[in-house]
Formats: C-alpha cells, sequence, structure tokens
C-alpha cells in the first residue's frame, strides 16, 4: 500500500518503552502511528509532514485466556492474525471489520464493519489499553476483566483519535464463542406488495432480534438482509418467524448463503476495496428513497439497526458529494469521503461538524500532546 | 478564609441559586441538609453546606456557575443510590441534586433512541417505552429508584448486563455542564461522526468532569421469553464451574448470578424462599429471547450445571415464579437486613475463571476478621458483590470492614480484575487506586481530567487521586478544620 506523501521513513521500535522514549526525545517529530498502513488516507490531511513511528515491530500476542473469553495484543499484530488464534478456539471478535490492516490503526480510525449494528463497535469490546501520550507517558487503562469502571474510560478517548492523543501499544477485547450457525433472509423491497425498508426497520429488532439488518442494491435493486446468529434451534425459528412474516418474496438462506453476502458487504466496507464514502445517519432516514437516489448507482450498503452507511465505486466528486449531503441531512446524517491519499482536497473529507465538541478535543490536544510531538488537523473540524 | 466569612459567602450564593432555582429549590437549613449526608455507602457521612435542585438542564448550568463563582465545589447527585460514596458532600461542597429533572423529553422507537433528563428514573424510562414495545436495558438492583445521570456518573451494571451491556454500551450522547457553567454536548445519537468518543470518557467519569444533565440513550426490545434456572451446588467451586462451562459453550444467558449460604439465609428470612439442605451456592441463570429453541437452550445450560456437580437444578414453573426469584434477588442487599444492622456492599471483579479463588480468599477473610460476609453476584463476569455484616456500635468492628473489604479488593487486583466493576470508586475505593495504576497513567488521567475541570471543583476527592501537582480539594472549607470522617483506609 502506498503511503501518502506527507509521511516520510521513521523508525519502527520493538518495545512499548521505545514507542514512548521516540515520544519523549522528540526528535523527527511530529509521528504518525503506523501499523499495516491501512488507514492513513483516512481523514484530512494533516497540518504538518509526519514521520512513521511504525508499530509492526510490536506485534505480540500477549495473553489469549480462552476461559475467560478476553485476549490482550499489541498493537501492531495484524487483525488477520488475531482473527486465526480466535478462530482455533472457536471464538470471534464481532467488531472486526475484515481485510488486513493492525489492532492499533482499527481502533484509532474507529473502522466500523458488518458486524457493528448486531453487535457494536469497536469501542463496545475493548476493555482495556495501553497507550503513550504525546509526552511520552505510557498510560494502561480499563484492564482485563470484562465489567471494570475504575479510572477513566481512556479506551474511549483514543478511539477513532487517529494518533492525534496518544499512541496506542496494547488493547485487551473481550471476544465471544462463535455463533453455531448464520442464517440470512433476504427481501425485494416493496416488490410484489413485499414491506417496505421502513416496515423491517420497524419490526426486525423488536420480534427477531436480528445480527445484522442491512438494506444494500449490491445485487441490482434495493433489498432488505436480515441476518440471524446463534444456535442452530433458534437461528431456524428465527428465520422461519422472519420469513413467514416478510411475504412470499422473502427467502431464507442457510450459513453458506449467509456467509456469501455477509462477504459482498465486507467488500464494501473494507478500505482495501472499497469505500469511496461512508457516515451514518438516523435508520429511518436509511430507508427512505433520498439515500437510494443520491448515491444513484454506486454500490452501498446500509446497515439498519445502528445508521451506519458506506458506498464504493470510486472517488467520489464534489457535486455528489453536496448531493447526498444534502439527502442525508434529513436523518441529522452524514457522509464523510475516503479519498485518494494525495487528493486535491478540493472537497471536504468530513461530513459532520464537532460543534462545541471541537474546542474539547484541541484542549485535550494541547494537554496530552504540549509539543505537537503527534499527528495533528486529522480530525474533523482540522483538530 | 475565615468560618463567618464562609458563612456569608454561603447565605449569599443561596440568595443567588434561589434567583435560578426558586426558593423551594434551596435547601439550607440544617436538619433537611443531613437527608444528603451519605448515599448507600453509609460508612462515612458528611452533611453538605447547601443542596441546589434544579428542575431543567438550564438551570442546572446555571446553578453550576453560581457555586463556581463562589468559589465553592460542587457535588451531583441523583437518587442518592451510590454505593461509594460518590455524591458524599466532602469538604463542605454544595450539592447539586438532579432528581426534580425527570423529563423524557423524546422518545424516538423507529430509531430507538431516546433523550432524558438525568434525574429520570432508570425504570421509569422502560415504562416509558414500554407502548413501543421497547425498554432500557441496564438494569441496577435499584433501578425503582436509581437515576439516569447517577447511572451515567458510574457506568452502572446490572444482572441482565452479561448480554445486554453496561451502561457506556447503551449512551449514544451527553450534555455535560462544566464546572464553568458551559453546556455541551459530547457525543451524538448519529453514529460513526468521526473522532474521539467523548460521550464514552464521560460516561464512568463520577461527575469528576462536571454534571451530565441530559442524554441520548440506545432502546432495545425487550426478549418476549425467558427462562430461568435454579441450580443447586454443594461448593462454590463446583457452581463457578458450571458458570465457565455455560459461557464458553456459547450460550449468551441473559444473566448468571451466584448467591451463597449466608444470602440463602437472608432470603429465607426475609421472602420465605427455602433452599436444599447443604446447599453452598445457588446459580440462577437466566436464558431468553424468541420462544422457539429457548428449551433447547436452557437444557444446555442445565446440562452445564449437571456436569459440574450441581445437586439439583429445576426451572422456574411459571412467569409469577421466574419474577419471584429476579424481585428475591434484586432485593437481596435488602434481605441482609435480617442479619444485620449495618452491612457494606463491596463491588469487585475477577476473570471468570478466577471466581473459585476469590471466593475461597473470601471466607478466609471472613474468618481471619471475625465478620460475617454474604455473597451475592454476577458471576456471569465476574463481577463480585462480598456484603459484610457488621454492627456499627460495637468497637472497632468499622475499622475491620475496612480492613477486609481493602484485603479482597487487593486481592481482586492480584488476580488480573479490577477494583470496581459497576459502582465506581467514589471516596471508598480512592486510597487503592495507586494500588491498580501506575503514577504515570493517573498523572494522564488527571491531565484529562483537567481539560473539563482545570480548579477540580466537581466532585473533589472522587474517582481518580490527585497528584502530579494537582491538590484536592480545592481548600475553602478545609481551612475550617473538619476532618473528614471514618475514612481509615483512604488515609
Amino acid at each position: 500500500m502506498s503511503r501518502p506523501a506527507w509521511i516520510t521513513g521513521g523508525p519502527s521500535p520493538r518495545t512499548r518503552e521505545g514507542v514512548a522514549a521516540a515520544l519523549r526525545e522528540g526528535a523527527g517529530a511530529p509521528f504518525v502511528p503506523v501499523g499495516s498502513g491501512a488507514h492513513l488516507e483516512r481523514g484530512e490531511r494533516p497540518a504538518a509532514p509526519c514521520t512513521a513511528l511504525g508499530l509492526d515491530g510490536l506485534d505480540r500476542v500477549v495473553e489469549h485466556a480462552t476461559g475467560d473469553l478476553t485476549v490482550t495484543v499489541e498493537a501492531g499484530v495484524r487483525l488477520e492474525t488475531l482473527r486465526e488464534l480466535l478462530a482455533e478456539h472457536d471464538q470471534w471478535l464481532p467488531p472486526d471489520p475484515g481485510g488486513r490492516g493492525t489492532v492499533g490503526g482499527w481502533i484509532a480510525a474507529d473502522r466500523r464493519g458488518v458486524h457493528t449494528g448486531g453487535f457494536g463497535s469497536a469501542r463496545d469490546f475493548l476493555i482495556g489499553v495501553t497507550a503513550a501520550d504525546g509526552r511520552g507517558r505510557v498510560a494502561r487503562a480499563g484492564g482485563r476483566v470484562v465489567k471494570n469502571v475504575a479510572g477513566y474510560d481512556l479506551m474511549k478517548l483514543l478511539t477513532g483519535s487517529l494518533g492525534e492523543f496518544g499512541i496506542i501499544l496494547e488493547a485487551t477485547f473481550r471476544v465471544l464463542p462463535r455463533p453455531a450457525t448464520w442464517a440470512v433472509v433476504t427481501v425485494p423491497e416493496g416488490s410484489g406488495g413485499g414491506p417496505t425498508a421502513r416496515q423491517v426497520l420497524w419490526e426486525a429488532p423488536r420480534r427477531w432480534f436480528p445480527a445484522g439488518l442491512f438494506r444494500t442494491n449490491l445485487r441490482g435493486s434495493p433489498e432488505l438482509l436480515v441476518f440471524f446468529a446463534g444456535t442452530e434451534d433458534r437461528v431456524a425459528a428465527q428465520g422461519r418467524a422472519a420469513r413467514e412474516a416478510l411475504g412470499a418474496t422473502a427467502q431464507v438462506g442457510d450459513a453458506a448463503a449467509a456467509a456469501d453476502l455477509l462477504n459482498r458487504l465486507r467488500r464494501v466496507v473494507d478500505p482495501e476495496t472499497g469505500p469511496a464514502g461512508w457516515g451514518g445517519a438516523l435508520p429511518g432516514a436509511l430507508c427512505g428513497d433520498a439515500v437510494a437516489e443520491g448515491l444513484g448507482s454506486r454500490p452501498w450498503v446500509a446497515d439498519l439497526l445502528r445508521g451506519h452507511f458506506w458506498c464504493a465505486g470510486g472517488e467520489v466528486a464534489a457535486p455528489e458529494a453536496a448531493r447526498l449531503r444534502a439527502a442525508l441531512a434529513v436523518g441529522e446524517g452524514h457522509l464523510h469521503l475516503e479519498p485518494d491519499p494525495d487528493r486535491s482536497g478540493d472537497v471536504p473529507v468530513w461530513g459532520a461538524d464537532p460543534g462545541p465538541e471541537r474546542e474539547v478535543w484541541q484542549e485535550l490536544k494541547r494537554a496530552l500532546d504540549p509539543d505537537r510531538r503527534l499527528v495533528a488537523g486529522r480530525l474533523p473540524g482540522g483538530v | 478564609m475565615s468560618q463567618v466569612a464562609v458563612s456569608r459567602s454561603l447565605a449569599a450564593l443561596a440568595d443567588r441559586l434561589r434567583a435560578v432555582v426558586g426558593e423551594d429549590g434551596v435547601v439550607a437549613s440544617p436538619h433537611l441538609r443531613a437527608v444528603y449526608e451519605c448515599d448507600g455507602y453509609t460508612l462515612e457521612r458528611s452533611v453538605p453546606d447547601l443542596v441546589v435542585l434544579p428542575r431543567s438542564p438550564e438551570a442546572a448550568a446555571a446553578a453550576v456557575a453560581r457555586i463556581t463563582e463562589a468559589g465553592f465545589p460542587l457535588v451531583p447527585r441523583g437518587a442518592g443510590t451510590g454505593l461509594a460514596g460518590g455524591c458524599l458532600a466532602e469538604a463542605g461542597a454544595v450539592v447539586v441534586a438532579l432528581s426534580r429533572m425527570r423529563r423524557v423529553e423524546v422518545l424516538d422507537p423507529e430509531s430507538r433512541q431516546a433523550l432524558v433528563q438525568a434525574g429520570v428514573v432508570n425504570r421509569a424510562l422502560s415504562r416509558a417505552a414500554e407502548p413501543a414495545g421497547l425498554a432500557y436495558a441496564p438494569d441496577p438492583s435499584s433501578q425503582e429508584v436509581c437515576t439516569l445521570g447517577g447511572n451515567i456518573a458510574n457506568n452502572s451494571g446490572g444482572p441482565h448486563t452479561l448480554k445486554e451491556g453496561v451502561t457506556s454500551h447503551h449512551v449514544l450522547a451527553v450534555e455535560l455542564v462544566t464546572p464553568d457553567g458551559m453546556r455541551r454536548w459530547l457525543g451524538s445519537r448519529i453514529p460513526a461522526r468521526g473522532g474521539p468518543d467523548l460521550a464514552g470518557l464521560a460516561v464512568g467519569s463520577e461527575g469528576t468532569f462536571g454534571i451530565v444533565t441530559r442524554a441520548w440513550v440506545r432502546l432495545v426490545a425487550p426478549p418476549p421469553a425467558a427462562r430461568t434456572l435454579l441450580a443447586h451446588f454443594g461448593s462454590v467451586a463446583e457452581a463457578s464451574r458450571a458458570v465457565t462451562d455455560i459461557i464458553a459453550s456459547g450460550i449468551v444467558p441473559a444473566a448468571v448470578e451466584m448467591m451463597d449460604a449466608l444470602i440463602q439465609d437472608a432470603l429465607t428470612r426475609a421472602f420465605g424462599l427455602s433452599f436444599p439442605p447443604g446447599t453452598e451456592a445457588v446459580l440462577l441463570v437466566e436464558v431468553d429471547g424468541l420462544e422457539a429453541g429457548l428449551d433447547a437452550e436452557a437444557e444446555r445450560a442445565a446440562a452445564c450445571c449437571r456436569r459440574a456437580g450441581a445437586r439439583s437444578v429445576r426451572w422456574s414453573a411459571d412467569e409469577t415464579e421466574r419474577q419471584q426469584l429476579w424481585i428475591a434477588r434484586k432485593r437481596a442487599f435488602g434481605a441482609i437486613g435480617r442479619l444485620s444492622r449495618n452491612y457494606c456492599t463491596q463491588d469487585g471483579v475477577v476473570p471468570r475463571t478466577r471466581l473459585p479463588e476469590i471466593l475461597e480468599f473470601i471466607q478466609e477473610v471472613g474468618r481471619r476478621s471475625g465478620l460475617r460476609i454474604a455473597n451475592v453476584f454476577h458471576a456471569g463476569d465476574g463481577n463480585l458483590h462480598p456484603v459484610l455484616l457488621y454492627e456499627e456500635d460495637r468497637q472497632g468492628e468499622m475499622d475491620r470492614v475496612l480492613e477486609a473489604s481493602a484485603a479482597i479488593l487487593e486481592r481482586c487486583l492480584d488476580l488480573g480484575g479490577s477494583l470496581t466493576g459497576e459502582h465506581g470508586i467514589g471516596v471508598e475505593k480512592l486510597a487503592l487506586m495507586d494500588r491498580a495504576f501506575t503514577p504515570e497513567t493517573l498523572e494522564v488521567m488527571n491531565t484529562v481530567r483537567g481539560v473539563f475541570d482545570p480548579r477540580r471543583l466537581a466532585n473533589p476527592g472522587k474517582a481518580v487521586p490527585a497528584g502530579g501537582g494537582c491538590s484536592d480539594p480545592p481548600g475553602a472549607l478545609r481551612a475550617l478544620g473538619r476532618v473528614r470522617p471514618g475514612r481509615k483506609a483512604a488515609m
């Protein structure tokens, strides 16, 4: 993966202390933490050129407590390594967004995956973190237990911070046993007396407890995908109930069909193959025509459980972005762009204004990184 | 400041606050203020010098500005059901009680979200959402009275958070009033807005960033059916093994609760429940969801219990009995009143697989200290609640309770656990934070706090100990020579 022009090569410490020392010494600062480089194009172009602080040397699995369903890894561990490790024990980390990337990069970019709607995002599974702030102070918050309210939740501060408040060095997640099986109910939207997206949005989460609920045009015209996960009995029962309620055009797919569809969705969500744009809105707004029309013929996926959406199909140009942003405004939504790293910069990348929160981010930046040893300017509002 | 000057300054502040919240919104008389001397952690008490009860977020912000302008610290308070002294008005701070701010401002059934004021009672939100087929998931045992503001301050849990998650999983955005009186939203009801998750950071900060006045929360559909299993074990170790097996088997139970022999005794006396002789541990396991497939899942959980050595396993006969079992569980703390006049409820966490070790250690601490210790807790997530029974009047007994509590919590840390799973640090556990976190970590936490509350006027002396050049509390009233009550362990 090519690096954006604003980054030059730098050190790759092998230890957490090495990262902290580089920040304390400050030679070459500002630094941007780099794992696999999968998320470097996320966000605005930084205020100043940065030196890469490579984290690929921090690639140890610290502890996988299989009986406790927790895992602790260093930030440079690849998501695929973690995925394989967990799979050996029939466990999984639902918010894993798929694709390559490293654990640290995933958290810092707060990348949402296809299971976010049904299970939650990184912040819902991250139970402990070790990080170095811009002063080179190493903080270890949370812990290795699934329930813990001692001290401030620095995990939340670092999630989505794009490396501006600190460099994530180690992370502990709670994990889950893998569901015994999956199923999917697919239904073309509104055709032949079939249900509308809004009807399904109202019923599905109340009646069948789906593990995923999507509206998408990946197979041509808009359709609804309702995923179920769990034990054989319950998944079968949920699938049957949903199919009956959704009418004659609804079809039940088995575990293989569900896996195939989830993989298709993942290709839109994964930064290596998509998306050109992503964001959030009230789920009801994602049911409307405005979104489908605004996105035109682009492949798109909307998670109706929590209100995320993604679209693929190449860079979104200014007029299209403006049109879609206007359409989403109805549902208080926003579209962020993920263009080429060395883009011209004529369209704002972030579609949401942080509002009064911006000054808190600025204060946090000043307090945790007073000498600007860490990358700045990537967050919304230019922070 | 002399005592006379402080009194004058307080009287002037009371007048300024009345202008904001009305005559009946300020509690100044000593006997009425005494109501606010402690929360559910009764080992320490301190009567606040003033209590203010705003009726709106705007009034709360105006009150906060006036309190801090006058140089007084503020202590937010919901229903006062906290168990760690999180709303103790240490050093004579002004209590801002949010219990009058109890409006559910928006209920959005389509997006399954609600906008609530901080004083909304936890259970009241679920009642308000019920006609839309929704509920608020976190269910602390005190849910009939505790407020959402208090839940947010402490990141509260409850028996059913094993499946549904704790408060922070359900809070999307908070309106925070910082000590300068500024009111601003952190987070958003819309996902993936970009940037750090400051709403998540504020949840569990125990009022040390300021006061949360409103919040957007998620609502969920309550499961239509549930089965509750009651399993009796001859030892705590066997019951713990069953817990590990159930979780590892892929079942996601709604709740897994454990009760030891002493709690059974209390429940028998209070509710007439009976348990087979020789039962050392009772497990309450609930699975829920659609009716279909539920019996099979429940049977798998029962099989785990039998394999682990359960002497008997039975299902709640019907919904009425199931509800009774939960009422008994949620009122277990109250039932302890049948065993002892005073008790201190602890809150520690260990990795689930270390439950047998910690429970054995708790028994040993009980023997060593001569205290009776009952255990009723959220076994599914390793969240312990040892209840230490004592008599306030008995010489030296309170000190023994504090020592025993500290010993148990330190052992939780040694086993890879935490000082608190859902009650918070409050004043109670402040002295143990040095044991749980490195000085550098506490320094970073204090830096973060400084962004919201540079003068450390918001709930001083709670959550994160001062250090690294910060001092706590700010001192006007400490200068009067008041002594903090009772807290040997924290001195």
